[in-house]
Formats: structure tokens, C-alpha cells, sequence
């Protein structure tokens, strides 16, 4: 029952047992035939699995009709010499006790040891180290004790080392043998005749044997360093013979004693440089007396490209082919081998250089990602500005936002379409609401945040050079930075410059207009600027990402220079337009200026055309602005599109806004990328 | 002259000469015609094998002799040539290799020299027709070189146009040379007036000098590119590197 519990098995009896008709359900507390109580019991009460001794079968041995008894009886063995007769129970089956001999007798072997006569001995056996009693003696030891030359010399009269005891016995015996052989080839196949006992060798092999069982521990590490260290000698004198055996060919053409100092010279400088290699081909074909210039270039050639693989032979074979240039020359003179020779070295240094660019190349695509985690510079041009996504910088855009309360603003900004026009001008109204004074009225304030946030405490002007288009998730994680901050200028730096313009009354302000101090503007100004600022911004790094060819760096260089380029421009436009200058001759001057301007500071066709569209895009959007929400008006409007009137040159105030906006995007890229690590 | 002067004289002219390359331009190859209507199965052509100087000068100075080996179907295989012009005419049907062993003069080398020429006699382009007029030529040039020639073989050909030697070192005087043979006895050994001499082909080495000094002008200017490329690596990641140390 402890089995079943071992076992885990239910103490119920199983079905198995109960199925079972035959036998009725007492079977199971019943000991079944064949298998002990105990044993059952051990089993829990289950058949085993292994049917054991079937006491069914054992029982059913037929009493047969023999009729057997044991009997006390006497025996001899033939295994011995002396007849004693010693007594042991035998079966006899029907009173006929068992014949043959003692059962065990057969193991009674010996073995055959060769037995000389005096006349035998006398004619092969003779030897002066030993004498022909001692030999007797040996071999009747030998015959007592089966060979076993230990024992043997341990009963042997004079002190012999097992090795002279056997050394004489078997030269006896193969002297005896040889001796009684009818032929000497019919027992040339016996073993002792073949190998015979070389007792020299055997004292070694036992002196060996029991120095190895003697070595300590620390014998063997250090045999097995010498070891080491033999192998690792022998395998370079193996390489060493190798090329050494490269360099044969070489002087195979020369005389075999002159082949000896070729071969001299080239084990001395085993050296794979090419300029060995040519000397040691230079000196092998001076030692030729005479020889063609074909197979001198052709050692040459094979010199030169000894440190070559096959696949670097056959590629700078393919570039001769390319080159127009034979394998062979037709005509070799020394000039023709030489420059043939020189060309293919230099097609050899091509093809090496290739492969190290090649290889600089992919370690530098693959230390670009792990080497700007270290970097605070955006400094290699060979590595994307990729951005890691580790948590300085979300906490870097989180505390800006958290700390800027116009984080909502931004990010509702950017969720606006990218056709959102952005503002370039505006009227100047005297109304004014209160609401917007209290944070203008910071705004001299804020101007100087302004700075302070636009520009990013790492103001260093390293060279920035982006050869390479900064990765899309560098810039998706800098978005909201780059974005805020464009915003920021927009809202700030935007109604700054349109107050150039509504200082000389371009632009009338109407709903939400205030002044502050000099300047007339209006509440909704500056968000829509900022808007504006952000969304061309924006537009102008999508478009960078997209771009084929290389994106000019972001410098605060370029941009300074671009927003002065602004100002100056949009001043002349309000000087001009508060001169009276007609106004189609100041579209003309401010067109060719506009272009000049481009020209400049950008000079792309992408530039050019997102100033187009800017600058047609946003006049036209300021339409609904003006029709829907009256925020401003222009006085002196020169074209009216869709009832409204608008001034012809603000478009080209626009298209000067773009390369401002194009350089402060690609600037406050290039500076926010990177600063959050540091930040 | 007595013994030592002799041997004193010998020894000079057998003094070996290091830095001076001798080099002796050859062209050998054949011209095989088709014998048209005379042509018989087992001789459609007459060619002829030649070993010439380049500018077919007279190669005898150097040359003491040339053997043949030809084809062991030909009666005689081995056939020696002892005076110029080395060359060698047979008609026969089959194109084979002949290996061509020149023995020089006992001052020039002692080693013979052996050139490996493939018998020539169908023109290349199967289709085209087999002409009695016109032979087919196959040449190859190229030049037996001397690294370092006894003085006595230089003094004999110093002046010799068969050879080019190169600037001898400053300071050199040759021994005068020696007459080895009244040249007015032997026969005219160069091939200038060879009845064959209008397929001789011409091999120029202004060309193909042209072709090299272009394909290596080309390489040059690769290398240097990929210099300039492997440089401008190398400068991005020292600057890289530096600021990463501050």
C-alpha cells in the first residue's frame, strides 16, 4: 500500500481488476498463483507489469519417469598428476552415476614450454651469460609457473632481472624453433621469429613507463606547455617552408645550383611586401644569363600581385580590359613592361583604396548611431543627426512645455493644415483691446525672453554641416521644440517687422488693433505670424527631409544675415510706399530686389518656388481674414481680388520672408537637435 | 701572343658587366600561303618560320644558331639553322607548336634560350576564303635580355644596330673591340631585303606607350579621389573623436 502512495496512485483497486469475470471480486484481496504474498502486497494489490516466474510453469515440470537421486560418490580429475580421489555429491539418474571426466578438468591448461636435449643445447644454445644450469632451472620455473616471469624471478636462484629471464627464454625458444623448423620460411610467419624479444628496449619501456607514473602534478602542466609550445614551432616552420616553396618557382627556370641561392635569398626575406618581392624577382632574374622580356614581366606581374588573392588578379585584369589596355603588351620593350608594370601596381593600390572606403564607409553608417548618444555637437557631416530616443529629451520638450503657456496654442498650431497662410503685413488701427495690451504690454519684456528662448543657451557656433538629411525620428522628436520655438519668433519677432509697415499706414488695423507705443498692430498679430513662421518653417525641414541632393547647413550667420535682408527690404517698401512712389513702379523695384535678394541668400529652385508660393499663397489667404474678421484693411489697395483690395508688392515682401524663414528653420533645427541632450 | 696575355685578355673579355641590361629586340613567327590548286592533302600550305631582328638587322652577332623542332610527322624533325637569316620553310597541312632554341655565341651566353611559337595557317576568321595571294602572318615580338653581359660581348656589338644598349655608367671604357669575323665573307645575315619582308608586320612601341601613359593617368586621378574621400573620413572622425575625449 506504500507503493500506491509512492506511486500516487488511488487506493481504490483499479477497474482492471474488477473486470476480469472469471475471477470473482474476491480475486483481488486473493494472492494470485505464481506471484509471492509478499511480492503482491509490495505491488498494491496490482498484477506486475513483468509477468514474474509463472509458478504455474515451474510447477509444472512432469515428475518425469526418472527417477533421480544424489549420491556420495568418489571422482579423480585428469587435471591432476597424483590420482587422489576426493568425494562430492553426484546426480544419478536411475542408478547410472554420471561418466566422464571431472567437469572441471578441462580448465587445466599449461602452457607448452620448449624442452632441449644436451645435444641441442650444445649446438644452439650456448651463451656465455648464462650457464646450462641456470638455463634449466629457468625453464623448469618456467614450466611450474606458466611463465609468470615474475614469480619466476623472484624464485630464481641468482638475482636476474625479469628482463635477462625472458630475454633467455625466448631467444631459446626461438632459437629451438628455428633450429627444429624443417625449412626456415615455415616459421618465419611465427611471432617469435618475426619480433624477437628485445630486452633492451623493454628495460627502457619500463623505465619510461614508471617515470610517467611518477611525475607529479606539476611535471605534467609543465609537459604539456613544452608541448604546446613544440607544436606551435613546428607549425611555423611549417608556414615557413610554405613560403619558402612559393618562392621556388620563381627560380625553377635557373640552374639547380643557382636555384640554391634564389632559394637562399628568398628564406632570408620572407616578407610579403611587393618591394621585397620585386627585389627578390629582380635579383632571380639577373641570375639568369638570358631570358625574354615576356617572362620577365610576367615574374614581375606574378611579384607584385603575390600578396593578392586570385579575385583581386582577375578584377584588376578586368580593369586593364576596361582601360583598353591588353594583358600582354604587343610590344614589350623596357619602357612598355615597366609602364605596364606600374600600371597594374597602381590598379592594385585603386582596388585596395576602393575597399578601404568602402569599409570606412560602413563602420562610419554604423557608428553613426551609437556615436551621437556621446556627441553634444552636431558636428560629423557623416553622421545623420539622428536622435536617440533616450529620456533627456522628453523631459527637455516636457519642461518646455510645461513652462510655456502657450504649449496648448503651439501645439493646436500644428495641427492646422501646412496651407495655413501666415502673416506678412498688417494695419494699424487705434482701437485697441485691453485684453491684448496687458500681454503686449510685456512684450518689450518678452523680447528679451524671446532671444533667450529662440536661441538656446549652447550658443556655440561650431560648424554645423548636415551632408546628410537628419533622420525622420529626429525630427518628429525635435518637432515640437522646433515648432515652438518658430512660433515663438513668429509671435515676437513678427509684429516687430510688420510695424515697419504699419508704421507709414500700408496696413490699417480695424477689429482687435492696438498700440503699443509706437507700434500699431493688432491682438491676433502675433499669433498669426506665429503661425505663419511655423508653418513655413515647418514646411521648409519637411521639404529638406525630402530633398535628393544636400541640405546647406543651418547657421545663426545665415539667418542674422537673412533677417536683416527682411528688414531692409520691407524699410525700403514702407520709405518707398511713404514717399508716393507710384505703385507699380515699386512693385518693379521691389520684384527685381526680391529676386536679388533669392539670388543671395538661397539660390535654389526649392527656395524659389516655395517663395513663389508664399508669396502668392498668402496675400490671397489674407483675403478671407479681411472679409470675414476685418482686421485690417489696406488703404491704398492697387488690385482687388475677390472684392478685396490688396497691394501687388506685398508678394514679394512675402517671397523675401521665405529665405528668413527658410534659415531660421533650418538654424533652430540644427541648434535644438542637439542642446536637449546637454540640457 | 703569348699564354697569360691570352688568358689575362680572356678573363677581361669574359669580365661580366653588373647594371648594364643588353637587350636584343626580336620578332619571330611565320607566314604560311595556300598553295591553291597545287595544294595535295598533306601539303595544302608552304609556310615558313623565322626568328628576325626587330628592325630586321642582322642577328648573327648574338645568334650562332637556331633549332626547329617541328612536329615529329615531318622527316627530320630537329632542323638547324647555323646562319642568318634564322628562318625555316616547309609545306605542309597541320598547325602545331615549334620550339624554337637559340644558341648564342660562347661570349654572349652559354645557355640557350627557347621560344614557344604556334604554326600559324588558317586565317582567323573561317569564313573568310583562303587566298593564294595573300599569307597568313603571325608575329610576336619580343626582347632577349642580357642582364649581365661580359665586356667582350659588349665591346663586339657596341656599335651593332641589332642591339639596344642602354647609357652605359659614366666613366666606362669598353676594351676595343675584337673582330671575331670578316663580315665581308659572310653572307648578308639581315632580312631588310627578306622576299618576304612585305608582310613583316610593324610593331611600334609609341602606341602602346600612348594607351598605358592614358590608363594610368586615368587610375591616378581615381586614386587620388578615393585619397581625398578616405581623407575627409578620416578628418570627420578625429574631430569626432577629440571633442568626445573633452
Amino acid at each position: 500500500m506504500d507503493a500506491k502512495d509512492i506511486l500516487g496512485l488511488p487506493k481504490t483497486p483499479l477497474p482492471l481488476t474488477q473486470e476480469k469475470k472469471s475471477q470473482p471480486k474476491k480475486d483481488s484481496q486473493r494472492k494470485p498463483d505464481g506471484i509471492s504474498r509478499e511480492v503482491y502486497a509490495l505491488t498494491g494489490g496490482l498484477a506486475p507489469l513483468m509477468p514474474s516466474i509463472d509458478v504455474s510453469q515451474l510447477k509444472r515440470r512432469p515428475p518425469s519417469d526418472e527417477k533421480i537421486t544424489w549420491q556420495w560418490l568418489p571422482f579423480t580429475s585428469s587435471a591432476r598428476k597424483d590420482n587422489l580421489q576426493l568425494y562430492h555429491w553426484v546426480r544419478v539418474v536411475n542408478g547410472v552415476p554420471p561418466t566422464g571426466d571431472y567437469s572441471f578438468a578441462k580448465y587445466n591448461k599449461s602452457v607448452d614450454v620448449v624442452k632441449y636435449t644436451e645435444e641441442e643445447y650444445e649446438k644452439y644454445l650456448t651463451d656465455p651469460m648464462w650457464t646450462k644450469e641456470e638455463t634449466d632451472q629457468l625453464f623448469d620455473l618456467c614450466e611450474r609457473f606458466d611463465l609468470r616471469f615474475v614469480v619466476i624471478a623472484d624464485r630464481f636462484t641468482s638475482s636476474r632481472s625479469v628482463e635477462e629471464l625472458k630475454d633467455r627464454y625466448y631467444s631459446v625458444s626461438r632459437a629451438m624453433l628455428i633450429a627444429r623448423a624443417p625449412s626456415p620460411g615455415d616459421v618465419s610467419g611465427h611471432p617469435l621469429v618475426k619480433e624477437p624479444y628485445n630486452s633492451s628496449q623493454e628495460t627502457e619501456r619500463k623505465r619510461a613507463l614508471s617515470l610517467v607514473l611518477s611525475h607529479t602534478k606539476h611535471q605534467e602542466r609543465k609537459d604539456t606547455q613544452v608541448l604546446a609550445e613544440a607544436k606551435k614551432i613546428t607549425e611555423s616552420r611549417i608556414t615557413a617552408l610554405g613560403t619558402e616553396e612559393s618562392a621556388l618557382p620563381v627560380a625553377s627556370n635557373v640552374d639547380p645550383d643557382i636555384a640554391e641561392i634564389a632559394l637562399a635569398s628568398a628564406s632570408v626575406a620572407p616578407s610579403t611586401s611587393a618591394m621585397a618581392d620585386n627585389a627578390s624577382t629582380l635579383a632571380s632574374l639577373r641570375m639568369l644569363r638570358v631570358y625574354l622580356r615576356t617572362y620577365g614581366l610576367e615574374q614581375m606581374v606574378q611579384a607584385a600581385s603575390s600578396s593578392a588573392g586570385l579575385r583581386t588578379i582577375k578584377r584588376v585584369e578586368q580593369t586593364l580590359q576596361d582601360l583598353g589596355v591588353s594583358l600582354k603588351p604587343k610590344v614589350p620593350t623596357k619602357a612598355v613592361c615597366s609602364e605596364h608594370l606600374e600600371l597594374r601596381k597602381e590598379i592594385l593600390t585603386l582596388l585596395n583604396l576602393q575597399k578601404q572606403l568602402q569599409y570606412k564607409e560602413a563602420e562610419d553608417s554604423q557608428m553613426g548611431y551609437s556615436c551621437r548618444s556621446e556627441k553634444s555637437l552636431p558636428s560629423c557631416p557623416f553622421l545623420a543627426p539622428t536622435r536617440p530616443p533616450n529620456s533627456f529629451d522628453t523631459e527637455a520638450i516636457a519642461i518646455k512645455l510645461k513652462a510655456s503657456s502657450k504649449a496648448a496654442l503651439a501645439l493646436k498650431m500644428l495641427t492646422y493644415p501646412k496651407g495655413f497662410r501666415g502673416r506678412g503685413e498688417q494695419t494699424g488701427r487705434p482701437e485697441e483691446n485691453m485684453q491684448g495690451l496687458i500681454a503686449l504690454r510685456s512684450s518689450p519684456c518678452f523680447l528679451h525672453s524671446c532671444p533667450r528662448y529662440s536661441n538656446p543657451k549652447h550658443l556655440v557656433s561650431t560648424p554645423r554641416c548636415s551632408l546628410r538629411k537628419p533622420s525622420t525620428s529626429s525630427l518628429r522628436s525635435a518637432l515640437p521644440s522646433i515648432s515652438l520655438s518658430l512660433f515663438g519668433s513668429g509671435f515676437f519677432l513678427g509684429p516687430l517687422i510688420d510695424g515697419l509697415h504699419s508704421r507709414v499706414n500700408l496696413v490699417v488695423y480695424q477689429n482687435g488693433s492696438i498700440d503699443i507705443g509706437p507700434l500699431h498692430t493688432n491682438i491676433w498679430v502675433p499669433p498669426l505670424l506665429g503661425l505663419f513662421y511655423c508653418s513655413v518653417g515647418l514646411l521648409q525641414l519637411f521639404l529638406d527631409q525630402r530633398a535628393p541632393s544636400k541640405v546647406p547647413e543651418g547657421s545663426l550667420e545665415k539667418t542674422a544675415i537673412a533677417l536683416v535682408a527682411l528688414l531692409l527690404f520691407i524699410e525700403l517698401s514702407a520709405e518707398m510706399y511713404r514717399a508716393g512712389i507710384a505703385d507699380n513702379i515699386e512693385a518693379y523695384i521691389l520684384f527685381a530686389l526680391a529676386e536679388l535678394i533669392w539670388f543671395s541668400l538661397d539660390r535654389t529652385w526649392i527656395g524659389f518656388t516655395l517663395a513663389s508660393i508664399i508669396g502668392l499663397c498668402c496675400p490671397l489667404a489674407e483675403i478671407p481674414i479681411m472679409k470675414l474678421f476685418h482686421l485690417w484693411y489696406y488703404p491704398q489697395a492697387n488690385i482687388e481680388i475677390l472684392g478685396q483690395g490688396l497691394v501687388t508688392w506685398t508678394a514679394t515682401c512675402y517671397f523675401v520672408y521665405t529665405p528668413f524663414l527658410i534659415s531660421l528653420s533650418r538654424w533652430l533645427r540644427a541648434m535644438i537637435t542637439p542642446p536637449n541632450k546637454s540640457a | 701572343m703569348s699564354k697569360t696575355e691570352e688568358n689575362t685578355e680572356k678573363k677581361i673579355l669574359n669580365k661580366k658587366l653588373k647594371d648594364v641590361e643588353i637587350s636584343l629586340p626580336i620578332v619571330y613567327g611565320n607566314i604560311a600561303f595556300w598553295l591553291g590548286k597545287k595544294a595535295n592533302e598533306y601539303q595544302s600550305h608552304k609556310w615558313t618560320v623565322y626568328v628576325r631582328g626587330a628592325t630586321n638587322e642582322d642577328l648573327g652577332v648574338v645568334i650562332k644558331r637556331a633549332v626547329f623542332q617541328l612536329h615529329s610527322s615531318f622527316n627530320n624533325p630537329t632542323r638547324v639553322i647555323e646562319a642568318p637569316p634564322f628562318e625555316l620553310s616547309e609545306a605542309g597541312w597541320g598547325e602545331f607548336e615549334i620550339a624554337i632554341t637559340l644558341y648564342f655565341h660562347s661570349d654572349v651566353c652559354d645557355k640557350p634560350l627557347n621560344l614557344y611559337h604556334h604554326l600559324k595557317l588558317y586565317p582567323e576568321d573561317e569564313s573568310g576564303s583562303l587566298s593564294m595571294k595573300k599569307p597568313v602572318v603571325v608575329e610576336s615580338y619580343d626582347e632577349i635580355v642580357f642582364p649581365e653581359p661580359s665586356e667582350g660581348f659588349l665591346a663586339r656589338i657596341q656599335s651593332h644596330p641589332a642591339v639596344n644598349l642602354p647609357r652605359l655608367p659614366a666613366g666606362f671604357t669598353l676594351p676595343p673591340p675584337v673582330p671575331v669575323e670578316d663580315t665581308s665573307k659572310r653572307k648578308r645575315g639581315d632580312t631588310k631585303d627578306h622576299p618576304l619582308s612585305q608582310w613583316f608586320m610593324n610593331f611600334s612601341e609609341a602606341d602602346e606607350l600612348l594607351q598605358l601613359a592614358a590608363a594610368r593617368q586615368q587610375v591616378q586621378a581615381h586614386i587620388a579621389k578615393l585619397r581625398r574621400q578616405i581623407s575627409l573620413i578620416d578628418g570627420q572622425n578625429q574631430q569626432l573623436k577629440s571633442p568626445s575625449d573633452q
